[in-house]
């Protein structure tokens, strides 16, 4: 790669100074270095490095390829510490490392700070050692914070003399190393000591949420199957009692897939069947059941793990089923019983919810150990950590600087606050290289394809826009219609609302299900859709009047702006609100 | 009806944001369609392209909402014009087109969207 296309590559990626035209007198590297060497010894206002070289410049300006390599290590290195929402003092200190990076990429290159430089391994390690800082205590917290004030104030006495030769230059990435050793053996030492807490930790909380999720997959199973069903109150009661508890101990010790749940599941439906009155219409059904019901309790005996070290218990509870099952022999209608479905916890999305692939993808490569920003409307910013991934049961938990829970959430949860930001990854070990590295890479390829549209001078593409699909074959009214039925179907369709749903069509031929999607701003005119967003075409509300008038169509519901989409989008930020401890 | 004709005019702002889509059915009197969240990849005043796991055809006309963090959801209902598998991931990039509607959130968005933009 040519030092004409980097370069060309940085400034077509940034704004250029204003005023920077070439009467304006231009600021010299040395004078350049002594301002970000000032820069590190002074509070930072802000996260622009460039702003504030730009401050002391006064009426010089940069050198265009200075300017523009401030402007990147900005969008790189300054974005980060902005957005790891650390405390105001913190922030200060680390943009002074930044400043730091910036002072070595003017001397060493763009290149060699976008190849895991010194300077940017040694940011890295002064963020990993802050982060989560504010939740320590004591000695824990004021440790990593002296580390930090030593570290930033050490940087400042490599005033740039050394870099004069060779050895000087090795020198600076010497001690610049010994620094960054220094400071990871801090860190290390942090994370050994909360590593217990969080082993512990580990340990109760997967228990807990197996045991929570095969209460949650338990309960829906058992409601499943209890869904519209004549059941007496000692079957309702064996299959919300002593049959839910044993469900949820083979969930939890042996899994979903396991052959001891899908027996569970079928056993369950083949109890019910059973005890339906029904079955005794249907001929030669007694017969058949008969023979289910002999076998019946054995199986029911296997799988009560709940009572299996009570086997009195265990008859018991068969004995309860064996007398209705002779009830349903002799033809007796069993005295139905009314019943609450047990009760299932939704999570943050409802049944209809689903999170598409694409946010999961990111969710799926997590690692623990990595740590987040957790940024969430009126409430104070958190750092948390990845602490266990359990992927079977596809759920997350998160712990603060002291191993301490903060969050559980699913993957599909986590894969919502990923996507809209509310959670961003903070930067791990090599991250913000890997970040200068790929943008550099972005920059340069836009700027290679730029040179080639020069030379190529492509016309943009134009895209036809989707056409209007089938339009439902309207019938004009005769002139002996109704007038006074046609002002009331007016009044009707007039306060049809976005989301009315309608059914249009004759009864005599096949009706389609339609929803009001758009209303034009300037007119009276209306575009409907089907469920799946098929269009079904433009009307004037007139024209809809007169289909209602001469029953083409059937209003089902007003709409209400799509009130419904609204309600569970705000009902998944509330319930957000709700889930961080 | 007040709607684009080629949206491809309009500058783009690359942004990763959340968008919720209401797809699917409702059935009987109960509004129980099916909604998936997934993520922008660019915006425009009057479009975005979404990356989705799944198809959705051309001419479809959807309820969106654009979800930037620190602003209120903003509700609008689009035309998917045109959509492409990458043949990699297996993933859909679908262009949507908005369509100016009372009782949505169009001049939102076009605020909204202006405001990505650097000054």
């Amino acid at each position: 790669m040519d030092l004409r296309t980097l370069n060309s590559a940085l400034a077509a990626g940034f704004s250029p100074q204003e005023n920077a035209d070439r009467s304006v007198e231009r600021l010299s590297k040395d004078i350049l270095l002594d301002h970000l060497l000032a820069l590190q010894r002074q509070n930072f206002n802000g996260f622009s490095v460039r702003g504030e070289v730009v401050n002391l410049c006064g009426r010089q300006v940069l050198e265009p390829e200075h300017f523009a390599l401030i402007s990147f290590l900005d969008s790189c290195c300054s974005a980060v510490v902005k957005r790891s929402g650390f405390r105001e003092d913190i922030s200060q200190q680390l943009m002074q490392a930044v400043a730091f990076v910036t002072r070595c990429a003017v001397v060493d290159g763009v290149l060699a700070i976008s190849d895991d430089h010194v300077s940017v391994r040694l940011l890295e390690s002064l963020i990993e050692l802050v982060v989560g800082w504010s939740d320590l205590r004591g000695r824990q917290k004021q440790a990593p914070r002296e580390k930090l004030q030593i570290s930033i104030s050490s940087l400042a006495l490599l005033d740039g003399k050394q870099n004069d030769d060779e050895h000087g230059a090795c020198a600076r990435s010497h001690l610049l190393n010994l620094l960054t050793s220094d400071i990871k053996d801090l860190t290390k030492q942090d994370r050994k000591r909360i590593r217990k807490l969080e082993q512990r930790l580990i340990a109760a909380e997967e228990g807990l949420i197996k045991a929570s999720r095969s209460r949650k997959l338990a309960a829906q199973m058992i409601n499943a199957k209890m869904e519209h069903q004549v059941l007496a109150e000692p079957i309702v009661r064996f299959l919300q009692g002593v049959w839910f508890d044993s469900a949820q101990l083979i969930l939890t010790r042996q899994g979903i897939g396991s052959e001891a749940w899908f027996k569970v599941s079928k056993l369950t439906e083949t109890l019910i069947l059973t005890v339906q009155p029904e079955n005794n219409t249907e001929p030669g059904t007694t017969k058949d059941l008969g023979q289910i019901i002999e076998h019946l309790p054995d199986e029911l005996k296997a799988s009560l793990l709940s009572l299996q070290h009570d086997r009195t218990a265990a008859d018991v509870e068969l004995a309860v089923i064996e007398s209705q099952h002779i009830a349903v022999l002799k033809g007796e209608q069993p005295d139905s019983f009314e019943f609450e479905y047990l009760p299932v916890s939704e999570g943050l999305f409802d049944k209809n919810t689903s999170v598409s692939q694409t946010l999961l993808a990111p969710v799926e490569k997590l690692n623990t150990g990595q740590w987040f920003v957790y940024t969430l409307e009126g409430h104070p910013v958190r750092h948390i950590k990845l602490t266990l991934k359990m992927c079977d049961l596809r759920q997350l938990m998160f712990t603060n600087r002291n191993g301490v829970k903060v969050l559980q959430v699913s993957f599909d949860e986590f894969a919502y606050l990923l996507g809209s930001e509310i959670a961003l990854a903070l930067p791990a070990a090599g991250s913000v290289s890997s970040l200068i590295r790929a943008r550099l890479k972005r920059l340069v390829k836009r700027q290679l394809m730029r040179d080639k549209e020069i030379k190529q001078r492509a016309k943009p593409k134009v895209v036809t826009p989707g056409k209007t699909l089938k339009k439902v074959n309207y019938v004009p009214v005769s002139a002996e219609e109704n007038s006074a039925n046609l002002e009331e179907c007016w009044k009707q369709v007039s306060k049809l609302e976005l989301g009315a749903r309608l059914r249009i069509g004759d009864q005599n031929v096949e009706t389609v299900e339609a929803r009001l999607i758009v209303e034009d701003p300037a007119g009276d005119r209306v575009m409907l859709a089907d469920p799946l967003g098929v269009d079904l075409g433009e009307y004037t509300r007139l024209q809809l009047a007169k289909l209602v008038a001469d029953g083409k169509c059937l209003i089902l519901s007003r709409g209400g702006g799509f009130d419904d989409f609204r309600a569970r989008i705000q009902r998944l930020k509330t319930s957000l609100r709700d889930s961080i401890t | 009806m007040n709607t684009m004709t080629d949206e491809r005019r309009d500058p783009r702002f690359e942004k990763d944001t959340s968008m919720f889509l209401e797809l699917g059915a409702s059935s009987g009197d109960k509004n129980n369609s099916d909604v998936v969240i997934s993520q922008s990849l660019d915006l425009s005043n009057q479009g975005a392209q979404i990356v989705l796991d799944r198809n959705i055809p051309e001419g479809r006309v959807i309820p969106l909402c654009l979800d930037i963090k620190g602003n209120k959801p903003i509700f609008v209902v689009a035309r998917v014009v045109w959509r492409r598998c990458d043949p990699e991931s297996g993933d859909y990039h679908i262009g949507f087109m908005l369509l100016n509607s009372r009782g949505t959130d169009f001049d939102r968005w076009q605020l909204a969207v202006a405001g990505l933009f650097p000054s």
